[in-house]
């Protein structure tokens, strides 16, 4: 078994922070977080983060893609031949997120018809197969469970965030919830799409600030 | 046979992943009936016809004739306000596809009533036809010789339009006028 992409696990702390259970969960939702760290998966980030419940079901839905895919592959790992691994990635992908796709249409059918095509998109996000290729296939189920709950939860963190933003300015409510009195005009600019573009670079932006403060 | 395992590997992978896909596909057609009775719900929410939820499609049979003329379904109501025709029709806003439920009055002068059933307009501009108030807007009002969308309605055939959603307005204006038009044919 490799070492965990040479990990360092902290020696002080509590228990829990110890493991290196814990620190694969923190690299994938902070240090590699998929949006800011890596800058993958931004395409779906940019459409869906317009309403909050919006960027919350297709979080739900790359969160489950992504544990589910990588238990999958993890356990299979030994049986999977090398060279066909991507297209084994591929199929077991595929099946997950149109049947995913199938239950978001049969029980939550408007924010289906919201998220459009992004649902099944997810089949050729990068950080489905990006975890599966460099995590998954070389580690035990355990710390591939943790990774891909990081990398996944790291990924609705950043979408919630932005959609926290976008929603709050574009529409002046959360959730559907009007918190800002009818008499503001909402800045529209931030619910349509040019919009997305202006607060996830802000958003990164922010981020990084933060990063490079406390990497000093 | 060199890469008999690899054969192997995928054949069984894709049979189990093509197998999950048929029954996924299965449950979800056996869940489209429900889709209907979500029709139904609005068409009765429009009429302002109370009806538990699970008796839905009862009550709705109890209220509607259903008649298919040329492709379109109409739904006519045969208790509350006698005669009225409701249908559904579609076509291309600026963005989307949008469909909508029109239901015309028994003289086929007026409309009794909207609703938006799908859209995927500009979120707070366009998508704002999606709006109770919006849709309530268009009950009794004439469309003869046309509906028409405008920025002060001041005509029994006018509306009032979204500010700033100008081509969606005009897409609606024709996606009614049309559905109209097919049931002036059908009728």
């Amino acid at each position: 078994m490799k070492e965990a992409a040479g990990l360092k696990v902290p020696q002080k702390g509590y228990r829990l922070f110890k493991t290196k259970n814990w620190t694969v969960f923190v690299e994938g939702l902070w240090h590699n977080n998929p949006i800011f760290g890596m800058i993958l998966g931004l395409c779906s980030a940019l459409a869906v983060t317009n309403l909050m419940a919006n960027a919350l079901v297709m979080s739900l839905a790359v969160i489950v893609i992504l544990v589910v895919n990588s238990t999958i592959i993890s356990i299979l790992k030994s049986v999977i031949p090398e060279r066909v691994r991507m297209i084994a990635y591929m199929l077991i992908v595929s099946t997950l997120v149109i049947t995913v796709d199938l239950m978001l249409k049969i029980f939550v059918p408007d924010i289906s018809r919201a998220l459009g095509p992004y649902v099944a998109l997810i089949i050729t996000n990068c950080i489905i197969m990006g975890r599966a290729e460099a995590f998954a296939i070389n580690n035990p189920v355990g710390l591939t469970v943790s990774d891909a709950l990081g990398a996944g939860m790291g990924y609705g963190f950043s979408l919630m965030t932005i959609a926290f933003f976008r929603e709050l300015t574009g529409f002046g409510s959360l959730f559907g919830f009007r918190v800002i009195p009818e008499s503001m005009t909402p800045a529209a600019l931030f619910s349509i799409p040019p919009g997305a573009f202006f607060a996830l670079g802000t958003f990164i932006l922010i981020i990084n600030a933060i990063r490079r403060r406390r990497a000093q | 046979m060199k890469h008999w395992k690899m054969i192997l590997f995928l054949i069984v992978l894709s049979t189990v992943c093509t197998l999950l896909l048929s029954s996924a596909q299965l449950a979800y057609n056996s869940a489209s009936a429900m889709f209907n009775v979500r029709f139904y719900r609005v068409i009765l929410d429009l009429f302002e016809i109370e009806a538990p939820e699970e008796m839905t499609e009862q009550v709705f049979m109890e209220n509607f004739d259903i008649m298919t003329v040329g492709g379109t379904v109409y739904y006519i109501s045969k208790i509350k306000e006698p005669g009225t025709v409701a249908f559904k029709s579609e076509g291309s806003g600026l963005w989307s596809r949008i469909e909508v439920l029109l239901a015309v009055t028994a003289d086929h002068e007026k409309l009794y009533g909207m609703r938006v059933l799908s859209q995927a307009e500009t979120p707070g501009l366009g998508g704002r036809i999606s709006e109770i108030e919006f849709q309530e807007s268009f009950r009794g009002v004439e469309i003869r010789p046309q509906l028409e969308i405008v920025k002060f309605a001041s005509q029994p055939n006018e509306v009032d339009a979204i500010t700033g959603a100008s081509r969606t307005a005009q897409s609606l204006e024709k996606i009614i006028n049309k559905g109209v038009a097919g049931m002036d044919k059908a009728f």
